[in-house]
């Protein structure tokens, strides 16, 4: 038993799914569409503060994929990175399709892995084909010039976080054991998030405000603010703060590793203890 | 059969909650027995079944397959449908044989593959999508997946839900082919004691999640009879054969019996050959005398009553 196979398996079933399908699909629009608007905006003749747009506009091949890439963190493909775990798992244990693989001389964590694994692949190729349309595009349209390694760092930094993102999806999957509950679970998990890095940015400029004798707080508020990028969205966000060629700061990093890896092992824990209907 | 054991189950037991679901289970499947897991509904059966292959965890108890312990490994040798099979609709059938082979690890299934949907003829729809198969089909299909790999075992959970008495009788060929040709051992749970009575040679009764008799079908249909025997007795005319019957001592008219017979039943040491030695005697026109046996049925009504 290899686990290449497993993982090929995984992923020629996940590949099959339509909203796997759509979601490649989109992912090419994406870097079409953003490449598209890009170019309708430099070309438009439209006058923001008495100068033209496309005088202010650059406009290059790899600002093209940039545009594209922040398009796609308005948590379009996360939303189908959340899709396809919860398919994977909760979908085939109610679908009692799961049943059918774990009575295979398999070990749990194995098919855990590969259907991880088969996300990753899907991510990766997302992103492969958003890169690559709007990159040829953007070259047909704006020339060659630009900063690329930014960008395709940024990439690279999308890809980790949406895998990190895929391994919390997949332990609330186990947790929860139902494609709507875990939906809905997860997606109420990023609204407070949301609305906790907000107030946290609210809090610390509003105290940045107040004068230094009022600012007297315990040590503990100084963390709390300064643990900021480690909030998930900050962690999985990493791939925007990179294209635009923002320095990442270490913690996000290390929060990155953290959620992908506490995710995976509350996942494994408790799909090792699961019964099966 | 031989003195192999295939499976071996001992003190299996399995809690919900406060309901205990099946209570210190012990199984002996040998190599080469169709073996026929027998219960009522609810009597703990699929939950058992789930318990030996690993989808529900026993909380006491012990399963070996072919002398193997570790589940993961002991389920080399195992195929298993268990209830109703579930498959990724909108992939062919041949598709889902082929995920389930990469889960065995065939690197190349393609001849395997050939090879058990030719078993369960299902061959010429192979390749239309899983979620246009009838009810039947996708019993077949979940047969032909049991099989990937020449599993040693095969745990079939109410294999004739379901089907239509053609599809019951297809069924049960191809389980009895599997056991006399492919030399599977198979272990089934069902409903139907007629089909249990026809292909199994050993069977195993639940109750409330105890095991109430195990043993050869033969055995155990011996083990519980009756002690009068019981004939039916055919004939042109019942009501010489009533009178008759009326005036013998130790036999007994019990009522109408299937096609237009009579039951009658005779205490011993009264033989059938006494009964109709007095009926020709009485010029009793006779068209049968059956044997009214006690089957599988009986004994199963009785033990789980």
């Amino acid at each position: 038993m290899t686990f290449a196979l497993l993982l090929r398996a995984e992923s020629v079933k996940l590949l099959s799914r339509l909203s796997a399908r759509l979601g490649l699909v989109l992912a090419g629009g994406i870097g079409l569409g953003a490449t598209l608007g890009l170019f309708g905006l430099a070309s438009s003749g439209i006058v923001v503060n008495g100068a033209e747009l496309s005088q202010s506009l650059d406009t290059s091949a790899p600002l093209a994929a940039r545009w594209a890439l922040s398009l796609r963190n308005l948590w379009l493909m996360q939303a189908l990175v959340l899709l396809l775990a919860t398919q994977s798992f909760a979908g085939e244990l109610n679908a009692r399709t799961l049943r059918e693989e774990l009575v295979r001389p398999v070990p749990r964590s194995a098919v855990l892995l590969a259907k991880v694994g088969a996300v990753a692949l899907w991510i990766a190729l997302s992103l492969l084909l958003q890169y690559l349309v709007a990159c040829g595009t953007g070259l047909v349209l704006f020339g060659a010039d630009g900063p690329w390694r930014d960008v395709t760092l940024g990439y690279l930094g999308t890809f980790l976080g949406d895998l990190s993102f895929a391994a919390v999806a997949f332990a609330a999957a186990t947790l929860v054991r139902s494609v709507p509950g875990t939906l809905v679970g997860v997606l109420l998990f990023i609204v407070f998030e949301k609305l906790l890095a907000w107030f946290l940015y609210v809090a610390e400029g509003a105290r940045g405000m107040l004068p230094p004798d009022m600012n007297q707080v315990p040590a503990f508020v100084d963390w709390v603010f300064a643990a900021q990028p480690m909030l998930p969205s900050a962690a999985w966000g990493i791939g925007g703060e990179l294209s635009v060629g923002t320095d990442t700061l270490l913690i996000s990093w290390a929060a990155l590793a953290i959620y992908f890896v506490v995710g995976l092992a509350v996942a494994d824990r408790r799909f090792a203890w699961s019964d099966i209907p | 059969m031989s003195d192999v054991v295939a499976m071996e189950v001992r003190g299996l037991t399995r809690r919900f909650g406060a309901r205990v679901a099946v209570q210190s289970l012990d199984l002996t499947v040998r190599t080469g027995d169709v073996y026929g897991f027998l219960g009522p509904n609810g009597a703990g059966k699929t939950t058992a079944m789930r318990c030996i292959v690993g989808l529900l965890r026993a909380q006491e108890g012990t399963v070996k397959i072919f002398g193997e312990s570790h589940l993961t490994r002991a389920r080399r040798h195992l195929g298993a449908m268990i209830e109703t099979p579930a498959f990724h609709e909108w992939m062919t059938g041949r598709d889902n044989l082929w995920l389930s082979a990469c889960y065995l690890g065939l690197s190349s299934p393609s001849a395997e593959i050939d090879r058990v949907l030719e078993r369960v003829g299902l061959t010429e729809r192979a390749r239309d999508r899983a979620g246009t198969y009838s009810l039947g089909m996708r019993q077949r299909l979940a047969i032909a997946r049991a099989l990937l790999g020449q599993p040693k075992l095969l745990l079939l959970d109410e294999p004739t839900n379901g089907l239509d008495p053609r599809g019951m009788r297809e069924m049960r060929e191809l389980i009895r082919s599997l056991a006399l040709h492919d030399q599977i051992t198979v272990f089934v749970s069902t409903h139907l004691l007629p089909e249990v009575q026809a292909i199994c040679n050993r069977v195993g009764i639940l109750q409330n999640g105890r095991l109430q008799a195990e043993g050869a079908v033969d055995q155990l249909l011996s083990d519980n009879a009756a002690v009068e025997t019981v004939v039916e007795v055919g004939s042109t005319a019942p009501d010489a054969v009533k009178a008759v019957v009326a005036e013998l001592d130790p036999a007994t008219l019990l009522g109408a019996g299937a096609h237009g017979r009579l039951r009658v039943r005779l205490d011993e040491p009264f033989t059938v050959p006494d009964l109709v030695k007095a009926l020709v005697a009485h010029d009793v026109p006779l068209e049968a005398i059956v044997p009214d046996k006690r089957d599988l049925e009986d004994v199963f009504l009785e033990l789980t009553k």
